[in-house]
């Protein structure tokens, strides 16, 4: 049963991790701003 | 046990292997009366949704060399015509340049939306929601025919290890993704149909919000319990000649024999070798969904069909057309997992007495040991009598 | 308050017109303040450089029947009494199923890629806003200008350098072209031309 809800426990840990987790692999929803390789005038 | 499942997926995937959806064939057509047009039993064939071949268009693009010169009395001004033009835009025989940049920003027309929501909104719901109807009342059926698989004489109070906490835990990270997957991918797929109806758009806008987070997110873990589950107990589940015997007798399922099996019987090795295929091509398929435009696997994949299988699927396609086969592979074989697994949650939860304490706590009472994984018992106690674990 | 009587909103591009100068898209992008990276509008050339080059400026076709309006999962789709499709970004949960759909890519999204989370979908709204109340502040951040509710035209087409780019009552629009191609009668706009000038191999 531990095992169980354990388990549970670490899908939603990833689940909520994993945007940014992704961020920093360049797979985003986020607002970006200006970056070396891309301007923006917002 | 999975066999109906399996048929029902490979109906579904030979009707997918036709690029029009496996319409039959229209009648051929003598357009010598309009001089190459579409004619009026062009048009009743399609209303009739029989497969047109498209030819007669398709390639009627015109070819610039046979257009008078410039230099020509009377000549043109270099081209094609028109006609031949927007033919060609039609059937994106076309080779733009644009300022605009995008994945799919060079289609100007892609005619596979319409078929691709046709299929989604019609068989997929239809047929996908009465097999998951389907298998929850033969489940229902068996129960009452056969009740729940008792230990004969009764349980024996002492118990043997069987799944070890890395085990089972790997198994819920899996089983608990997956439950939240089907519940969302559900719910995307039919709650238009069925849920707006009850609660209205605003909320169910927020529903489906929610789910798509959580099915993407999610998502990450399952495929993580795959790769788990499959390194711990892929070894115990290669075929062997025991697992014929045992599926000979039908598991012992009606004949209320107990057939001989070691860690895993046959039929749950088929549930493995079912979750660990189908779990990887759903998450291929739903990668390429994630990352859109950014995994085109379909092209390929038909290019490998055709060269094994002698077919002759499209090797070329747009990247919208990948796009849709995607989802509609994505959701078929969620499908059939689903199937599988709602049989597999029957069997192990209320279908026998003692099955869940395996995944529950990990310690099975002896007696059932011995009577459905006699050879495995066999196993651990010899090692115990050497002193070493299961 | 939109098109006048039975008008139902149509854009026409002709392409024997069309100079890829992108005005369109440019006019489009700025009046609504549309986001980095999306476009409504595009302009696409064939044959680029060859004889017989043609551009077409293609955005929202505004279909009848929509495909983007019948697949999406949450519904968020409306049409207005004059034919424009528009939807509710408030509803949108940013899937990218309409884009799969369309045969156009009139859907948008933010970012390279299609997904919301991202964002939620965005498209040519053929100037006319959204749901939110007519040239309100709300209407502009979320849908961009309603120049229909002010009684006025897509200013992409307005600005169209060549008048190439036609938006407006689709019987107005159909007739303006049938106007140009009875008059031109040359070039390859001329009718029968496949027939009189090419060469049958």
């Amino acid at each position: 049963m531990k095992a169980m809800l354990c388990a549970f426990a670490v899908a939603l840990v990833i689940a909520f991790a994993a945007p940014s987790v992704l961020n920093e692999f360049g797979w985003s929803a986020a607002e970006r701003g200006s970056s070396a390789t891309s301007v923006r005038l917002n | 046990m999975n066999f109906k499942a399996v048929t029902a997926a490979f109906l579904l995937v030979a009707s997918l292997f036709n690029t029009s959806w496996a319409n039959e064939a229209a009648p051929v057509v003598d357009r010598s009366s309009t001089g190459g047009a579409q004619t009026l039993q062009d048009i009743m064939a399609r209303q009739a949704q029989l497969d047109v071949d498209e030819r007669f268009r398709s390639e009627n693009i015109g070819d610039p060399s046979r257009a008078k010169a410039i230099t020509d009395q009377l000549g043109t001004n270099g081209g094609t015509s028109d006609s031949e033009v927007y033919r060609a835009i039609r059937y994106n025989e076309i080779e733009p340049t644009l300022q605009q940049r995008g994945p799919a920003a060079a289609v100007l027309i892609q005619d596979a939306g319409m078929p691709w929501y046709k299929l989604r909104e019609g068989p997929m719901i239809t047929y996908g929601g009465g097999a998951l109807l389907g298998i929850i009342g033969l489940l229902i059926l068996f129960y009452f025919v056969r009740g729940r698989i008792m230990i004969d004489g009764g349980p024996a109070g002492t118990t043997i290890e069987r799944f070890k906490a890395i085990e089972r835990f790997g198994h819920w990270l899996l089983a608990g993704s997956f439950i939240a997957l089907g519940v969302t991918g559900l719910l995307v797929l039919m709650g238009r149909k069925f849920l707006i109806p009850v609660i209205g758009p605003e909320a169910f806008a927020t529903l489906a919000a929610g789910s798509k987070f959580i099915h993407n997110n999610i998502a990450w873990a399952f495929m993580i319990g795959l790769v788990m589950t499959f390194f711990m107990w892929v070894a115990h589940n290669i075929p062997n000649k025991l697992d014929i015997k045992w599926l000979l007798a039908g598991g012992g399922i009606f004949t209320k024999s107990h057939p001989s099996a070691k860690k895993f019987n046959a039929g749950q090795k088929i549930i493995f070798w079912t979750v660990m295929i189908m779990g990887f091509s759903v998450s291929l398929s739903g990668l390429s969904l994630l990352f859109p435009f950014e995994l085109p696997m379909f092209a390929k994949t038909f290019a490998l069909i055709n060269s094994v299988a002698g077919t002759d699927l499209p090797t070329v396609l747009l990247p919208h057309e990948e796009m849709q086969y995607a989802n509609i592979w994505h959701s078929i074989v969620a499908f059939v997992m689903m199937l599988a697994i709602i049989a597999h949650i029957y069997i192990g939860s209320v279908g026998m007495e003692g099955a869940f304490d395996a995944m529950g706590n990990g310690q099975v009472d002896l007696e059932w040991a011995r009577q459905h994984h006699d050879l495995w018992v066999a196993e651990v106690e010899a090692k115990q009598g050497k002193g070493g674990s299961s | 308050m939109a098109l006048e009587g039975q008008a139902r909103a149509k854009f026409l591009c002709d392409a024997e017109r069309c100079i890829e100068c992108n005005a369109c898209v440019t006019a489009c992008k700025n009046e609504h303040e549309v986001p980095w990276g999306i476009n409504r509008r595009r302009v696409v050339t064939i044959e680029d450089g060859k004889p017989g080059e043609r551009s077409i400026s293609v955005a929202c076709m505004h279909c009848s029947d929509a495909p983007c309006m019948a697949v999406c999962p949450v519904d968020c789709f409306y049409q207005t009494e004059d034919g424009i499709v528009l939807h509710s970004k408030d509803l949108c949960i940013g899937c990218g199923y309409c884009f799969y759909a369309c045969p156009f890519g009139a859907p948008q999204f933010p970012q390279a890629g299609n997904f919301g989370s991202r964002g939620k979908m965005d498209k040519c709204t053929f100037c006319a806003g959204g749901p939110e109340e007519d040239n309100s502040t709300v209407e502009f951040a979320k849908y961009g200008r309603n120049r229909i509710a002010e009684g006025k035209l897509p200013i992409c087409a307005e600005m169209c350098s060549t008048k190439a780019l036609l938006a407006g009552d689709g019987n107005e629009v159909a007739d303006i072209y049938r106007q140009r191609i009875i008059n031109r009668g040359f070039g390859s706009g001329a009718w029968g031309w496949g027939t009189a000038y090419e060469k049958k191999a």
